[in-house]
């Protein structure tokens, strides 16, 4: 195909900044304050986890003769009963936390996202298919399956945290899948669908870059609120005693081994349960801002 | 529809024959389209005008392989001598956006509310020519230029909510020319846009076409809004063609009565003072159940007992065809005033 002639056009374009979407998204976040406030919390609550061990000498493996001790200049959080510095073991459990519930909820968004568009895109039988898989996961009751699993693992050589993570995954998409499939059923009657089929565009161009971008404010809360429940699930599964096991700890399994000890030694479960209230907190806020940033429909005029 | 106007004998960008769509619903078989055809050739303005219900915009998107699956199609629509209706889905993909592109009716909902226009206009680039994305952005900006956009290297960035509706057909416009289209199809470009915007949009519209040398078929309920660039106009009616022939020719000398009641619905500068719009009564037939004989004659102020019987055939009646059994009766009076 030639071009079109350049003759006619008034003069040559002029030279501008190339200014790319993700940037644009990216000054409508920083507008939004709370949002950006949680951001910076999270992000230097997960950087400074990594200072804990440097900063205090304590590691949270390490036994110290300390026991049982509340919070103090040497043992910030307090020590547990057999010596474990609890500071470092909380900046420890956020870690973990943190890994494994962006990957679960990196693996359930991509997966549901599109699967549920492929649904709602092609209808019929692909639809059908899937949709039964979906009605599938969705009444599997899921915290009896995954210790069934978490015990098949550990008896073949111990549960890596990524493998339970990615097993937790594999079964958090499903919810996805059915809100984006109501979703693109909506959005494919929309004339600029129609548009973009009158383009040309191929049924992957149209899945990727205009069913799935117009159900992103729900894709993103979603993505959000899957962060809280992979941390719940993961705890959960800690405090059953499958996932992630001993020495390797999580806010969860910290929480819950200082449950019992809530009224005594508080500080065994307050002060982790605190940093797993603000990180859960903090997650959320930021879904927030990035759902106001990622619809440029909530923009106000400029 | 042999009242062709040039004496080129070159085969036509679009050839559509003997076309009959039908929806099948739950009340029964939906007819939107009864046998049209019609060619448009290269470099050619044809307006394709009728009610809502007339079957016009059905025949375009059935043009387009963009009909809904349940629609039952027959007879033939060729595109430069190849049959789209027998395409596969690759090759209308194609076909789509590169050798005939659409402008749709409402620039409100026909931009991706989420993608800058830059982007989808550079969108449309990509998918059928390999270049790479700074090119693309340079051929987005050149095209809002092209189409009257001013200082399109800033609204290459805008989103769709950014711009006013006219700019946003605009946009439409840019998208629909970016691959060079032999073929544009404008699907009521203007119903949606404000009265002083429609004349711009045509302007936009016609230079666009002249721009890419392609041939334009405009769908419009507001034969007005067309006269100025129509070529050729066919007036459809209950899914039939009613009246087709030169735009000048039809303008002064409708020779169907239906034709003739749209020019009187609609406000003309050149007519005598004091003249009256004269609307058509009724409304246009239920699509389930067409009346037999000519579809207009409920409404029809020439109607007699023959054409609530017979269907009537397309026929040359001067310099225009015409499917009116009183076609000479209405082209003869258009003379008299």
């Amino acid at each position: 195909m030639a071009d079109v002639p350049v003759g006619i056009l008034a003069g040559t374009p002029s030279q501008t900044e190339a200014r790319s979407q993700w940037q644009l998204v990216l000054r409508r976040f920083l507008a939004h304050r709370l949002a950006v406030a949680a951001g910076v919390v999270l992000v230097a609550a997960y950087l400074f986890s990594y200072l804990a061990e440097p900063l205090t000498g304590w590691g949270y493996k390490d036994l110290s003769p300390d026991l049982s001790q509340g919070p103090s200049g040497d043992h910030w959080f307090g020590t547990d009963t057999i010596g474990h510095d609890m500071f470092a073991q909380s900046m420890r459990g956020l870690r973990v936390s943190v890994h494994v519930s962006v990957v679960v909820a990196g693996i359930a968004t991509v997966l549901g996202s599109v699967l549920g568009a492929v649904q709602g895109w092609f209808r019929g039988r692909v639809d059908g298919a899937l949709g039964l898989l979906v009605d599938f996961l969705l009444i599997l009751p899921l915290l009896p399956v995954l210790m069934v699993l978490g015990t098949r693992t550990r008896a073949s050589g111990g549960s890596s945290l990524m493998f339970v993570a990615v097993i937790i995954g594999l079964f958090l998409w499903a919810p996805l899948a059915r809100v984006v499939r109501g979703e693109v059923f909506s959005i494919r009657e929309k004339e600029y669908i129609e548009a973009a089929e009158a383009l040309g565009a191929s049924n992957t161009r149209i899945i990727f870059r205009h069913l799935i971008p117009n159900a992103m404010s729900s894709i993103i809360v979603y993505a959000t609120l899957t962060v809280a429940t992979a941390i719940l699930l993961e705890t959960a599964l800690a405090f059953l005693g499958f996932g992630i096991q001993p020495p390797e700890v999580s806010l969860g399994s910290l929480v819950d081994e200082g449950r019992d000890a809530a009224r005594t030694r508080w500080w065994l479960f307050y002060l982790p349960g605190a940093v797993l209230v603000v990180l859960v907190l903090c997650v959320n806020f930021v879904g927030d801002g990035l759902r106001d940033a990622l619809d440029p429909r909530r923009e106000q005029r400029r | 529809m042999t009242g062709q106007t040039s004496s080129r004998a070159e085969i036509p960008v679009l050839s559509v024959r003997d076309l009959e769509v039908t929806f099948p619903t739950p009340d029964g078989d939906v007819q939107a389209v009864r046998s049209v055809g019609w060619d448009v050739y290269e470099g050619e303005v044809l307006a394709i005008a009728g009610e809502s219900g007339s079957g016009k915009s059905v025949s375009v998107m059935a043009a387009m392989g963009l009909l809904p699956a349940t629609a039952q199609v027959s007879g033939s629509i060729a595109y430069r001598g190849r049959d789209v209706l027998a395409m596969s889905d690759k090759d209308l993909e194609r076909l789509r956006g590169s050798s005939i592109s659409m402008v749709f009716q409402d620039p409100m909902t026909s931009l991706n509310p989420v993608m800058a226009v830059g982007a989808q206009i550079a969108e449309g680039v990509r998918i059928h020519q390999r270049v790479n994305s700074r090119t693309a952005r340079s051929k987005a900006v050149e095209l809002l230029d092209l189409v009257g956009i001013p200082n399109p290297s800033q609204r290459v960035d805008s989103y769709p909510h950014e711009l006013s509706g006219g700019m946003r057909q605009r946009a439409m416009i840019a998208m629909a020319i970016a691959n060079d289209p032999d073929l544009l199809i404008a699907d009521e470009p203007t119903t949606a846009l404000d009265v002083t915007i429609q004349a711009q949009v045509i302007d936009v519209l016609e230079r666009a076409r002249e721009a890419t040398g392609s041939a334009l078929v405009i769908i419009t309920h507001d034969l007005g809004v067309v006269a100025r660039i129509a070529h050729r106009i066919l007036v459809m009616y209950a899914g039939r063609a009613a009246e087709t022939g030169i735009a000048d020719g039809v303008f002064e000398r409708p020779s169907h009565p239906y034709t003739a009641g749209l020019l009187g619905s609609i406000p003309r500068l050149d007519a005598p003072k004091g003249t009256r719009l004269m609307p058509i009564e009724g409304a246009p037939p239920s699509m389930l159940a067409p009346p037999p004989g000519c579809a207009f004659a409920p409404r029809c102020p020439r109607a007699t007992p023959l054409c609530s019987q017979e269907i009537p055939e397309l026929r040359p009646i001067g310099n225009q065809e015409s499917a009116c059994h009183h076609g000479e009766d209405q082209y003869n009076e258009a003379e008299d005033v």
